[in-house]
């Protein structure tokens, strides 16, 4: 406990003195955020106008898809917001500056993710939650205290499922030199997550709720919120799986760190 | 020289090439259950003149070309103007524009043989996608060759606005995405409500996914229609071409580089 205490303080301390560094750029800021609503308005707008032509999508009208889409977003914050330095790792290895994270004594992976935070995600955080609101009001979900505490809990699962899922990608670039692939392959599935996994036949289903557990990421838990009289034990695993796959993705983080030799200079 | 260089440095990362051909059929594999699911809950054999296998082929291209069309010329050209090293260029004998547009077509020929070959034979090969074979090819050609110069001309503008900005991610991630949607590569323009596409069909937009792509996958020929879609392309690619030269010189005088 104390040592959470003491990393979380430790934490703001960094992400403060970031944040200050990031201020001369405000025209940047305000361009990537821009830039960002605009990529989220045209996943909306190609739903909505997909859903033109349509009652229901596998049996989803376009506020539920709204719902589910807002969901995977809120999940995705912390990703966005506190991963940003994931992309840069086949960068540092590559040219030899991951070095200085193995001299540092705390936590190597908590060091790096630490160094910088992704400001035009901040962003995401009123948009994602303004366009659940909506949603969720217009399908009339019942906010009780004991369903609100689900939803954290939910959402924090969803969160790691994807968090845990882009560090493994990243972490590929301890092995292979041209990681950027991999990466952008698990970023490309992020976007795909709005779809409700009932479009998939079996096999696909079985692909992406085990292989690629995409799934976890918005579609089954947001189940519970939709449908509850109709959800099995898929909409209530996505915390379990995603502590899971962050014991898996720390496991790796900590596996190619032991591999990657430097470049020797 | 500067095509074949560029060719050369994609087909470098073997790893690299054979996660990009993984990656592409997940996307074919969702966008074929998404539109299965959309024609499923429309029992009419077509929507809006468009069949299954139609509109699969559509969006499944359009993926591909996307990937083509990726040559990130915009972060080039802000990098060189950020390090400062566009100043180096200048002294090349080659003209700027045409120098970064052989880049382009470098890039796109390496993606062209790593990515779209392979989608391409994923498509036809496992998915067993219908596709009819007469003048719409040539006509295709054609019209992708210059939706790929509108596209590079696109780049070539946001690049440039890095001049006064200097930063990209932004107005570049704005720029592919109102791209996308706007020209039908996301949803095929004839699923846009009516009103709607008669306004996309104005702009240029239009003219970068959705006239090739319908011309490829046409029920009919028609080439006195595609004769005339061609025309405006061509014409619009002028148009664009002069605002990116305009553009280009008049923030060349605002130019600083930090000296050194």
């Amino acid at each position: 406990m104390k040592r959470i205490a003491f990393y979380f303080r430790l934490y703001i301390k960094l992400v403060t003195a970031y944040v200050k560094t990031r201020m001369q750029y405000r025209f940047d800021f305000f361009m990537s955020s821009v830039g960002m609503l605009i990529y989220y308005s045209a996943s909306i707008a190609s739903l909505w106008v997909l859903m033109t032509n349509m009652p229901s999508l596998a049996g989803w009208s376009f506020t539920e898809l709204i719902f589910i889409y807002s969901f995977s977003l809120m999940a995705q914050i912390p990703l966005q917001i506190c991963f940003e330095h994931i992309w840069s790792l086949r960068m540092h290895v590559r040219q030899g500056t991951f070095i200085k994270y193995y001299f540092r004594p705390i936590d190597s992976l908590f060091y790096y993710l630490s160094e910088l935070i992704d400001m035009k995600g901040l962003g995401q955080i009123p948009f994602s939650i303004a366009l659940f609101a909506w949603s969720s009001h217009a399908l009339g979900v019942a906010w009780t205290p004991a369903v609100i505490a689900l939803l954290i809990l939910l959402l924090f699962g969803s969160a790691a499922v994807i968090s845990s899922l882009m560090l493994i990608a990243a972490s590929t670039a301890f092995w292979v030199t041209d990681s950027f692939s991999v990466i952008s392959f698990v970023n490309g599935i992020r976007d795909h997550t709005r779809y409700p996994m009932d479009i998939y036949n079996t096999a696909f289903k079985f692909v992406f709720t085990w292989l690629i557990p995409m799934g976890f990421v918005a579609f089954y838990p947001a189940q519970f919120f939709l449908r509850p009289n109709a959800v099995d034990w898929t909409a209530f695993a996505s915390p379990v799986i995603g502590i899971a796959l962050f014991i898996v993705a720390r496991l790796v983080w900590k596996k190619g760190m032991e591999s990657w030799g430097g470049t020797g200079s | 020289m500067i095509v074949s260089n560029n060719l050369k440095s994609s087909l470098v990362y073997r790893f690299h090439v054979g996660f990009q051909i993984v990656a592409s059929m997940v996307t074919i594999v969702i966008q074929y259950f998404l539109w299965k699911s959309v024609f499923h809950a429309n029992p009419a054999a077509a929507i809006r003149g468009m069949t299954f296998s139609q509109t699969f082929l559509y969006v499944s291209l359009a993926t591909a070309i996307a990937v083509l069309m990726r040559t990130w010329t915009d972060w080039d050209i802000c990098n060189q103007i950020r390090s400062g090293d566009i100043v180096m260029s200048f002294f090349k004998p080659v003209d700027y524009m045409r120098y970064v547009f052989l880049n382009a077509v470098g890039t796109m020929a390496g993606s062209f043989v790593t990515i779209t070959i392979p989608s391409l034979v994923i498509l036809f090969g496992v998915f067993r996608a219908n596709l009819a074979i007469g003048w719409n090819i040539p006509f295709f050609v054609l019209t992708l060759a210059f939706s790929c110069a509108l596209s590079f001309l696109f780049d070539f503008i946001v690049g440039t606005t890095s001049f006064w900005t200097m930063s990209i991610w932004g107005i570049s991630v704005a720029k592919d995405f109102s791209i996308l949607f706007f020209s039908g590569a996301l949803v095929p323009l004839n699923f846009f409500p009516d009103a709607f596409a008669a306004v996309l069909r104005f702009l240029p937009f239009a003219y970068m996914y959705n006239l090739p792509l319908s011309i490829l996958t046409a029920n009919e020929a028609n080439p006195a229609l595609w004769a005339r879609g061609l025309l405006t392309q061509v014409a619009w690619l002028a148009v664009i071409y002069v605002i990116a030269r305009v553009y280009f010189k008049f923030s060349l005088k605002n130019l600083t580089v930090n000296g050194g």
